[in-house]
């Protein structure tokens, strides 16, 4: 039973016997009914009272009035009772509406700068594309709570590559989210399930509904890189539920990818500058520096293994011809055939290095004195074969020194210097044995 | 999604972090309970505890809510109906349950539903007291409400937090009718995160669990009240015509709590299904 003094009726505007004998909630707005259901009443059970929460009536003119409500649980008489007081807040509530929308805006902003700052940082320290891509998703998650983020960085190719090692949840196949973005270098966005499935409707591997769900993606939004006024790369946010994104956040998005584009001009630049200091400009093969490296990483290896090393060391015969009669640029391409040459012939992981001039070396790992030796005899058979074009007719062969090393002798004291010096001194003996052969030295 | 093998650390990890309580019998049949939103389990102790004579009975708070571990509030995880429904599914196997019968209250009853779906072999039957999988209403669907009603909801949230941080913890202090609410309760409610609420909320009321209900294999009863504002009995309905083999019990004038409103009619409508 509801009873209700004259002030409450004059307040909601409404006969008497419309409001007598009806719950409170009834004459709330939709919007309060929720608020009241799932967290006003919660609270009264819990704690049997509560004080100026803020609710909505509905008048029947359609306008609302803002209350403030506090109420008790009357457990004195026999029927416990709730004992509610209604106070006009327009005023106050237009106050903290003020209040807050100030607070909600002050608090964006400062979200905003943290993210935007945090990812500045972490982008100045990223060494690698992976670390950029981390870095972006990174933020990117802070400023929409994205369960999903992915990364993508377009290769020379143009081809879309993930900017972390593990599988993308978000895939970029031709004509999904990612490439569309890419293309019209425009923020896309789908906000719903529908939408998405709409505008995706491949099965299969294509993005689309299977792929989405399987990923519990239900809205998504696709934000480009882009490099001056190309896209080259995308980041994309997946979400699990319909989301559609305030304009503000997106421009976080895009703020956050127009950065990354700075950093990632750096990490190429510097790889670019470590690749040329590791590698040969005219066979693009990895240069003495990389090689000797590479030698100390495998005799520093404290594995406790009996893997043998072998070097093999290789001066070409008859090169000094091919110069004299072709010129330098005739003699840099029959060196780029030759680097072709020895790369085919080793096995995977084997390191063919230009020393410069007409000296390889080449490091093999793990290898049995027949593999050794039958390596070097493809090599030399490989070298042999005619050449084409202008240098056609000039005979050319390959002078191998071998040094040849197990770590179960145990001895400690050999360096990456003594190897190459070794296989050196072997290729000489080579030389002066009558070229085109190979010399073994165990070192 | 990470499942945690039942024993060790992380399955105690999980229990801890949901403030998971068991009742009863172990080697009986499981009742999971799940509450909704803008409360915790404790929403089910005129219920629970009338099944622990016959069932296992497991109880838990939604991370972010009740006295749920705060610092295992991710807001990319709990973004979504799934990361709560991941929960489920790792207390599930954590405690090494099987045939599980699943009472979820409100949105518990699709994240019930969601870890049916991804796991149907753990359960036995889904109840579902007061559910919706969608509030907002769609071309023809009847949600009940409009996306303006829910901002409205979300905007009377950060409202209200203004008022409770002043106005609240003296009213818990004095309570002085039921001084077992106060020195726990008055912490769990100081340290309830208006940004975890306001998330939580938005999960809620903006998910739209319609397109998976098809894909529901467990056995499920639908209980709907007739003055239910939160969830309309025309709600109950859709759910009945889109989970197949389902079944719609109605009950009167009892509203969205309905465990608390008349819990020895929702344990015997329970009972009446199992």
């Amino acid at each position: 039973m509801t009873t209700v003094n004259d002030t409450f009726v004059q307040m909601v505007g409404v006969p008497r016997d419309e409001v007598v004998g009806h719950y409170l909630i009834e004459r709330l707005t939709r919007g309060s009914k929720l608020f009241y259901e799932t967290r006003f009443m919660p609270l009264l059970r819990d704690q049997r009272r509560i004080n100026e929460i803020a609710l909505d009536l509905q008048l029947p003119d359609e306008s609302t009035l803002s209350v403030f409500v506090n109420a008790a649980v009357d457990d004195s008489a026999v029927v416990p009772s709730i004992r509610f007081a209604v106070f006009d807040a327009t005023v106050r509530r237009n106050y903290e509406r003020e209040l807050l929308a100030a607070r909600r805006a002050a608090e964006l902003s400062e979200k905003r700068v943290r993210i935007l700052q945090a990812a500045t940082t972490g982008f100045g320290t990223a060494d690698t594309e992976a670390d950029l891509g981390a870095t972006l998703a990174e933020a990117a998650r802070a400023a929409t709570d994205a369960p999903q983020v992915t990364v993508y960085f377009s290769n020379p190719d143009g081809d879309l590559v993930p900017a972390s090692a593990e599988a993308p949840i978000i895939t970029a196949e031709q004509n999904s989210p990612a490439t569309l973005a890419l293309q019209s270098a425009v923020t896309q966005t789908w906000s719903d399930a529908a939408t998405l499935a709409a505008a995706f409707p491949q099965a299969g591997g294509v993005f689309g509904p299977v792929s989405a769900r399987r990923a519990r993606i239900e809205s998504l939004v696709a934000v480009p890189i882009v490099e001056a006024g190309v896209a080259t790369g995308v980041l994309l946010c997946g979400f699990g539920r319909p989301r559609t994104l305030e304009p503000s956040t997106i421009e976080l998005l895009e703020s956050l990818a127009e950065q990354s584009v700075g950093a990632r001009q750096r990490i190429r630049l510097r790889e670019q500058i470590v690749f040329q200091a590791l590698h040969d400009a005219l066979t693009g093969l990895p240069n003495r520096l990389y090689l000797q490296r590479r030698l100390d990483d495998l005799l520093t290896q404290n594995a406790p293994d009996d893997r043998a090393i072998a070097l093999l060391f290789v001066d070409l015969d008859g090169f000094k011809a091919v110069n004299d009669k072709l010129g330098h640029q005739g003699g840099d391409l029959v060196l780029c055939e030759v680097s072709e040459r020895l790369t085919s012939v080793v096995r995977a992981g084997d390191t063919v290095a230009r020393l410069g001039g007409d000296e390889f070396l080449i490091v093999c790992e793990n290898v049995s004195e027949d593999q050794i030796v039958d390596i070097a005899e493809r090599l030399r058979a490989s070298v042999r074969q005619p050449l084409e074009g202008e240098a056609a007719g000039l005979p050319v062969s390959a002078s191998v020194g071998v040094s040849f090393y197990s770590a179960d002798e145990s001895r400690n004291d050999v360096t990456g210097e003594t190897l190459i010096r070794f296989a050196d001194e072997a290729m000489y003996e080579s030389k002066r044995a009558g070229k085109d052969r190979f010399t073994f030295v165990q070192v | 999604m990470t499942i945690t093998m039942p024993g060790g650390a992380a399955a105690s990890a999980v229990l801890t972090r949901n403030n998971v309580s068991v009742l009863g019998d172990d080697t009986a049949p499981t009742m999971v309970f799940g509450h909704g939103y803008g409360t915790s389990k404790q929403m089910w102790r005129l219920v629970a505890p009338q099944f622990a004579d016959d069932h296992q009975v497991v109880l838990f708070d939604h991370v972010g809510s009740g006295d749920s571990d705060q610092a295992a509030y991710d807001a990319s995880k709990y973004d979504s109906l799934y990361g709560y429904a991941d929960d489920l599914l790792e207390i599930a196997h954590a405690l090494d349950l099987h045939d599980i019968v699943f009472v979820g209250h409100s949105v518990s009853a699709m994240i019930g539903a969601l870890a049916a779906i991804a796991e149907p072999e753990l359960f036995a039957s889904l109840i579902l007291v007061g559910p919706s999988p969608r509030y907002i209403n769609d071309a023809d669907y009847v949600g009940g409400f409009e996306a303006a009603d829910v901002d409205a909801l979300l905007d009377s949230l950060d409202a209200n937090y203004l008022g409770w941080a002043s106005t609240m913890a003296p009213v818990f202090m004095g309570n002085a009718e039921r001084p077992e609410l106060a020195a726990e309760l008055v912490d769990s409610f100081a340290k309830a995160d208006p940004a975890v609420a306001s998330q939580f909320a938005r999960v809620t009321f903006l998910s739209d669990v319609r397109a998976e209900l098809p894909n529901v294999t467990t056995p499920t009863l639908i209980v709907q009240s007739t003055d239910d504002i939160v969830a309309p009995v025309i709600v109950g309905e859709y759910l009945r015509g889109a989970i197949a083999g389902s079944e719609l019990v109605v009950l009167e004038a009892d509203g969205h709590y309905v465990h608390l409103a008349n819990p020895g009619k929702l344990s015997d409508t329970i009972r009446a299904f199992l």
